[in-house]
């Protein structure tokens, strides 16, 4: 994880080599090393370790050990310097940026925890893992092999034989992939909660080397945006090709955006233009745009798909709501884009919120306006009851009279809830028609239609608020 | 009909801590939570309480922390509302961000291995660890959640599912 925190006060040190302190300033941090600049103007040593030396931090004196210097001058011949500390390597842009002191090896000291851990695991769960791991190493060994020997062959012919090996033993393994996910669906069909969380957790480290392959499957478990289901992820979702540099590792790729959840992804973004196209023609004021609201929009593809002509841009007027200031910019980019294709700009606001802290605005009407279709993917999912009723009420108070909410939800019976717990390390809030219209239980005067897409893993709740 | 939501209004001092636990445990026993599960919610209400104790501010319209807790079909839930400072909104985007990274992992057994890391880290100036909202979701087997309403109430909850519930 990564917790960014500006520092409030700058981070001075020093260090001390033959006895003579060399105060620095710190100005920035890699991974394992500090980018520094010396105050006194010279450089302690360059290039060599410091045998002895230790580095003082001001504030909070801690030793961090010997280190390495690297200096280099900076503009105007400043002593600028790495330093690395060497006998006890630390995260040094933790230490710039949380002022934490964290050893790069303290993982090392949670050894025998987790190895206790292997001891709740059951033995035809432990089996039922080993023999996976094993045959995905025999197919991953047979596609390597393919790889290696098309490494010097024409791109384009190359190519063409990859294409054949997808598409004949690709698909067998993608058939074998299916058989072993119904086992592990039958195997841990009882378990507790608790069951699923320790035998997932084992599960992963047991597949991780398989779940690196993946393109999609190693950003799920590693989340580089803090949260899983970032515009990357569902451009990938999207795309639904093979992806990636081996074989094996494209297969791994497919096989997730294959499933039934995804694919009700992408049914869903259909969905949701036809549903805007509907508040369109039943809008409560025709003489100006449907004003839309998406909260929690990501990249927002579906809003691109929306406008396919020049007219449409007088249509629609877009507000998206998003905290992921990354997927706020692609939508931009990507909406900017749309209107200059069609030679007509769009009309489009956007809001970098959270909807756990938006609700705590006074005048939510003033701040973020009133709309006549507002909609939400892929946010119930994460919200417990009293904070989803919450942020429903809301929304509600958003909607102009005759307007429309649609609310996206992961049903319980979602096919892929397995898959999704143990491969992925992706846990949704699941809901069934009657928690997820019990949200909503006291919106005044709205209607309500459940009703859910063709794979029946994703659920909407329709909500309509009476005209005038 | 037996009430299945019991809601206490307490000051803001540590003796409520004991007594808001005390009194959901009795509830809890009322309507046969199970034992495990009433002692994984004992402990998931200190900690809510503790930081509503600690990190509240009392001194606006609010003066009180006010507690419930719901025996729903399948799970309990637990909500601690504290008023927050109007503004603090570094702060509330922190436990956000703390929040979602929790119940970004299956098991909370990950989090907690990775904040136990930080934990034993030196700090430099820092007061908040994080290791109790860790504690919710690992020891006390629970998912939390949080919004801030319009009086600048923080209402975290806590849902703990039901031994047999997924």
């Amino acid at each position: 994880m990564s917790i960014s925190e500006v520092p409030k006060a700058p981070l001075r040190g020093e260090v001390i080599h033959e006895g003579r302190r060399h105060p620095f300033e710190v100005l920035g941090a890699r991974r394992s090393a500090l980018e520094v600049r010396f105050t006194n103007g010279t450089l302690p040593v360059d290039r060599m370790e410091v045998e002895g030396a230790e580095v003082t931090l001001i504030a909070d004196p801690i030793a961090i050990g010997r280190c390495r210097v690297e200096g280099h001058r900076g503009v105007g011949d400043v002593a600028m310097a790495h330093i690395i500390p060497t006998e006890t390597p630390l995260r040094c842009d933790d230490l710039y940026k949380r002022r934490l002191v964290v050893r790069l090896d303290q993982g090392f000291d949670q050894t025998a925890l987790l190895q206790r851990r292997k001891a709740e695991i059951r033995p035809e769960f432990r089996a039922y893992t080993a023999d996976l791991v094993y045959d995905l190493a025999i197919y991953r060994q047979l596609f390597d092999e393919i790889d290696a020997s098309l490494a010097n062959e024409k791109p384009e012919t190359a190519a063409l034989v990859r294409d054949s090996v997808r598409a004949k033993q690709g698909r067998a393994f993608l058939r074998f992939f299916d058989e072993r996910l119904a086992q592990l669906e039958t195997m841990v069909a009882g378990f507790t909660r608790a069951e699923h969380e320790r035998h997932g957790f084992y599960f992963r480290r047991n597949v991780w080397g398989n779940i690196l392959t993946s393109a999609f499957l190693a950003r799920t478990n590693i989340r580089p945006r803090g949260y899983a289901g970032d515009s990357m992820m569902m451009q990938q979702l999207y795309d639904n090709s093979y992806q990636g540099d081996s074989l094996f590792g494209q297969l791994m790729h497919k096989h997730p955006i294959e499933t039934a959840a995804a694919q009700a992804v992408r049914n869903r973004r259909k969905l949701l233009v036809d549903l805007i196209e509907a508040a369109y023609r039943d809008r409560p004021d025709p003489s100006r745009a449907l004003r839309i609201l998406s909260v929690a929009c990501g990249p927002a593809w579906e809003v691109r798909d929306l406008f396919t002509r020049a007219e449409d841009a007088a249509r629609f007027s877009c507000t998206l709501l998003d905290q992921d200031e990354e997927a706020l910019g692609e939508a931009e980019h990507h909406i900017h884009l749309v209107g200059t294709r069609l030679e007509a700009p769009v009309q489009a606001k956007y809001l970098r919120d959270s909807v756990r802290t938006m609700l705590m605005s006074k005048d939510i009407v003033a701040q973020f306006g009133k709309h006549d279709f507002i909609y939400s993917m892929g946010l119930f999912d994460y919200l417990t009851a009293p904070v989803a009723r919450s942020v429903l009420t809301r929304l509600y108070e958003l909607l102009e009279p005759g307007g429309r909410m649609v609310i996206g939800n992961f049903h319980v019976e979602n096919p892929t809830r397995t898959y999704m717990e143990y491969w992925m390390d992706w846990v949704l809030l699941y809901r069934h028609e009657d928690d997820f219209q019990a949200l909503g239980r006291e919106l005044p005067g709205a209607t309500f239609e459940i009703y859910r897409e063709e794979t029946r893993s994703q659920m909407f709740l329709d909500v309509r608020k009476p005209r005038g | 009909m037996t009430n299945r939501t019991l809601s206490l209004d307490v000051d803001p001092v540590w003796e409520s801590i004991d007594r808001v636990r005390r009194e959901n445990e009795v509830f809890l026993r009322t309507h046969q939570i199970p034992q495990p599960s009433i002692e994984a919610l004992s402990m998931v209400t200190c900690e809510l309480m503790e930081n509503a104790v600690k990190y509240g501010f009392f001194e606006g319209d609010v003066k009180t922390i006010q507690s419930r807790c719901s025996v729903e079909s399948d799970s309990v839930v637990l909500e601690v509302r504290s008023p927050v400072k109007p503004g603090d909104d570094a702060a509330m985007a922190r436990l956000d961000h703390m929040i979602q990274w929790i119940r970004g992992y299956q098991d909370p057994f990950q989090a907690y291995l990775m904040r136990l890391r930080e934990v034993s880290s030196q700090a430099m100036g820092t007061s908040e660890s994080g290791l109790g909202l860790v504690r919710i979701a690992y020891e006390g087997q629970s998912v939390l959640d949080f919004f801030v309403d319009s009086g600048s109430v923080l209402n975290i909850s806590a849902l703990h599912a039901v031994e047999g519930a997924r």
